[in-house]
């Protein structure tokens, strides 16, 4: 399996960015890189040891610096290798997958006999094998480091092990990106999978979910300078964390308290499978779906399940009750599992919704070999009962989460309710439209969703001034799910939160759910009987 | 060897194949040819694992690429009608990363790679970047990564454009050679001449459907493809001309028959090589001095324009 030596994928990327020439010349700027920060720590060491020669006082940093210059010199060393493992890698993992792809090479390699997860690790690990080769250059400086100065050779394999995963994952992903762009305007799509890829692992870092925080390189940074003998205190200053329990949450689930590595193995190794199968898949097929309907549910339940790990430790810390308002800011709060399923669950609609061909392939091949229906799990098939299975697994989650944070069953209910509605009224638009005559045309799609997402809560609150009861603007605003999601959040948190209010809310959300599923539903009969009603299949138009 | 049923393929516009059956024999050249966008290269894509049918069967070897598609690919050596190349590799380089695709050892890797670069005359840019060279080079090259796994089935997409005149009996002999080992070729093309002269089976494609299919003598009879016979006597002769006349006006086989000067006569020949040899006997028994006599038979692309002008029913 490993036998890189005859992974054609692998030679292909290993001749193309190991040429002597190059390899010297990065090794020889590495080499500049590490003696710049070997010298800065050292100077800077100096310079705090003097005093205060400016005559600025400089209290926050005065802790650090008393750290000697070459813990210093080390976290850089870390910083400067995770920097050329993560961005330079996720770049050449992008450019060089997408490179095959164009190119047109990565169908031969397709249509070979080689196994596709031959392929998959060929294509991973070749695109970042330079990196990889840096990566390891600084590791030895690393350990030389470690027993020069006597550092805990322990902290930095632990750092070591972190940023391995860390790396595999985002080039996963980014090698994924890759093979799955089809646009010959280069530049634009590298920006456009760039963007994509650090804005998600900002908006996770700065996530007090210690599954979401997992998923970044943050965690193994902080536990290397916990190890080497950095206290708490200065992280906080360093992240603007006021709370010492809003730290310690970073690293819990389901009320322990976990090793950071272990956690990490336990939210990546997932991730890392997922994406794996995803390449793996597209180059089984181009056209395939990166993820089937099940391991889309398999997913979906294993970050509710997280999630919910994460607020029953936010219970048990006693910094989270649902009728608190102390920590409940954004995405950075527990309260968002309504925002969750309402965001998974859309997302999830967009990967397994079918287009009309795809439907149409699906049924003629169930026909041709004798079944009626095509199996739900199947890619071709429709969404209906994904999303059926999707607002299962969202329930059996959301009645633990009232559980957990003794909400009543009524709140509990409303909140589900509201929160469902969201995704099922967008999986069933979504698929109305992609079975329609202007699949191809998205702007009309766009456009819908622009009316009632963004035009009705605004006409709303335009015209809500006009009613004596303010209830009435609920009407309009809870086309949204933005406001939809606030809602759902209040019925199950707020107390004060009146059924009145709920009410006009239930009845949209009921009926545009309804009527949209009702619009689906319609389209697919429709299509099913024009194919089965067709006894020489290959001659439909 | 190759087998499709009812092959249909869409695209998410239109539908690019329907309802295709052919069938190509061990040891077969078969030509595909048709205009542009007659769906050629959604075929051959298609067979080769590349394309998802929408319905219909294919079976190389007896196995369906679509459920085994390892399998299948096992047999198949896939052309497109573009070079996709690596730029930063050299040539030889190349052919190695595809040789391990193919799952050759490493061993027997530089002798293969060696003897098929001789053989598409590259050898001389063995070591040179891909991106240094020409496009017909490229295009050998590719040819080259095709050929090096020893494929049982062939599927070449225009694998003659971008080729020199030179380059071009090179492909045919090279190919004419392997067909000689079993293998099974489908070829697809423009320039219909280069065809005609090698492949023994044509299947003719216009908007996505399979018009004629078969080995060419089963296409001329189909499509009574008619011969044109040009007799010339050796001198001007009352006599002996009206004998030929009158002999050549009684056969079943010829029709519209034109005399286009005192000693030369033209007519449409519907029969084959033999009655053409049986008729020249019966002119020599009756002593008629002839000069030139000669069948001209429609080659594909005579079939082909006559399929452009819907003459084919
Ligand atoms: N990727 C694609 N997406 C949508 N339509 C396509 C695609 N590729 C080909 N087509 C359409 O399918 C039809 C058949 O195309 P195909 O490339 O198979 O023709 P061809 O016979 O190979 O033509 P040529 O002789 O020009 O190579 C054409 O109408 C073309 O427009
Ligand atoms: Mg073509």
């Amino acid at each position: 399996m490993l036998n890189l030596a005859n992974n054609a994928l692998f030679i292909r990327n290993w001749r193309e960015r190991m040429r002597f020439s190059t390899v010297v010349s990065y090794l020889l700027i590495l080499t500049l890189l590490i003696v710049i920060i070997i010298v800065n720590a050292q100077i800077n060491y100096r310079y705090s040891e003097g005093g205060n020669i400016q005559g600025h006082s400089y209290p926050s940093y005065s802790q650090e610096t008393h750290q000697p210059w070459y813990q210093k010199a080390l976290i850089d060393l870390c910083a400067l290798q995770a920097v050329v493992i993560l961005l330079f890698g996720v770049f050449s993992g992008y450019k060089m997958a997408e490179n095959d792809k164009i190119n047109g090479t990565l169908d031969f390699h397709r249509s070979s006999p080689t196994p596709s997860y031959i392929q998959t690790i060929g294509i991973v690990f070749g695109s970042t094998v330079l990196e990889w080769v840096c990566f390891s250059a600084i590791f030895l400086v690393l350990i030389c480091f470690s027993f020069i100065y006597k550092i805990s050779i322990l902290a930095i394999l632990q750092f070591e092990v972190s940023l391995v995963f860390c790396a595999v994952f985002y080039h996963i992903f980014a090698v994924l990106i890759g093979i799955t762009s089809n646009s010959h305007d280069n530049r634009r799509s590298t920006a456009r999978a760039f963007i994509l890829i650090y804005f998600v692992s900002m908006l996770f870092s700065s996530s007090n979910l210690s599954f979401l925080y997992h998923m970044t390189w943050i965690p193994p940074f902080e536990q290397l300078k916990l190890n080497i003998g950095e206290n708490i205190a200065n992280l906080n200053y360093r992240y603007g964390i006021s709370s010492l329990q809003l730290y310690e949450l970073k690293y819990m689930m389901f009320g322990f308290k976990v090793n950071s590595l272990i956690l990490q193995i336990i939210v990546l190794i997932p991730m890392i499978a997922l994406g794996f199968e995803g390449i793996n898949r597209k180059i089984t097929s181009s056209e395939h779906a990166i993820v089937t309907k099940g391991q889309s549910l398999m997913t979906l339940l294993f970050m509710l399940f997280m999630f919910l790990g994460s607020a029953l430790s936010a219970v048990l810390l006693g910094i989270d009750t649902l009728n608190s308002q102390q920590y409940h800011s954004g995405f950075a709060g527990l309260n968002i599992l309504p925002i969750l399923i309402i965001a998974l669950g859309i997302l999830g609609s967009i990967i397994v919704t079918p287009t009309k061909l795809s439907f149409s392939k699906g049924l003629s091949k169930a026909n041709k070999s004798g079944v009626i229906g095509i199996n739900w799990e199947d890619e071709h098939s429709s969404n209906c009962y994904w999303l059926l299975m999707f607002c299962f697994i969202s329930s059996v989650m959301f009645i633990f989460y009232g559980i957990i944070y003794k909400a009543t069953l009524k709140e509990t209910i409303i909140s589900l309710i509201i929160s469902l509605s969201y995704p099922v009224f967008f999986a069933s638009i979504y698929e109305w439209f992609r079975f329609g005559k202007f699949y191809n045309k998205p702007i009309i799609l766009f456009c819908i969703i622009f009316i009632l997402w963004v035009i009705m809560p605004y006409l709303g609150s335009i015209i809500a001034p006009l009613f004596i009861n303010m209830g009435y603007k609920n009407y309009f605003l809870a086309f949204s799910p933005f406001s939809g999601a606030v809602f759902a959040i209040s019925a199950i948190q707020d107390k004060n939160f009146s059924i009145i209010e709920t009410l006009p809310v239930l009845q949209v959300v009921i009926i545009t759910t309804f009527a949209a599923w009702l619009l689906a539903y319609v389209r697919r009969m429709e299509i099913t009987k024009d194919i089965l009603g067709k006894k020489n299949i290959s001659n439909i138009k | 060897m190759i087998k499709v049923n009812s092959l249909r393929v869409d695209y998410e516009e239109l539908t690019a194949v329907r309802d295709l059956s052919f069938e190509v024999k061990e040891g077969q050249i078969y030509g595909l040819v048709g205009p542009n966008g007659a769906g050629k290269t959604t075929t051959i894509k298609a067979l080769a694992g590349l394309l998802e049918p929408t319905y219909g069967e294919i079976l190389i070897n007896n196995i369906d690429p679509e459920t085994h598609p390892r399998e299948a690919q096992k047999y198949i050596g896939y052309m497109p009608d573009f070079a996709p190349v690596y730029n930063n590799l050299t040539a030889w380089e190349y052919l190695d990363v595809f040789a391990a695709a193919y799952l050759i050892e490493k061993k027997e890797r530089p002798a293969k790679i060696k003897y098929w670069i001789d053989k598409v005359k590259l050898s001389e840019k063995a070591k040179v970047y891909i991106r240094e060279l020409s496009r017909g080079m490229k295009q050998r090259l590719v040819l080259a990564k095709t050929l090096l796994p020893n494929p049982k089935v062939l599927l070449l997409d225009e694998p003659a454009s971008g080729l020199d005149p030179i380059a071009r009996k090179d492909l045919r002999d090279i190919l004419k050679e392997i067909s000689q080992d079993g293998k099974t070729i489908i070829i697809s093309s423009h320039i219909l001449s280069e065809l005609s002269d090698f492949c023994n089976a044509v299947g003719i494609m216009e908007k996505g459907k399979m018009v004629v299919s078969g080995s060419l003598q089963e296409i001329r009879s189909r499509i009574k493809s008619k011969g044109l016979m040009i007799v010339r006597l050796a001198e001007h002769n009352e006599d002996q001309s009206l004998k030929l006349f009158n002999i050549l006006n009684n056969s079943t086989q010829i029709s519209g028959l034109q005399k286009i000067s005192d000693i030369e006569i033209r007519a449409s020949f519907l029969g084959d090589a033999k009655e053409a040899a049986w008729l020249l006997a019966q002119l020599v028994k009756q002593n008629i001095l002839i000069a030139e006599f000669n069948v001209k038979q429609d080659n594909v692309e005579d079939i082909f324009f006559k399929i452009g002008a819907h003459e084919v029913s």
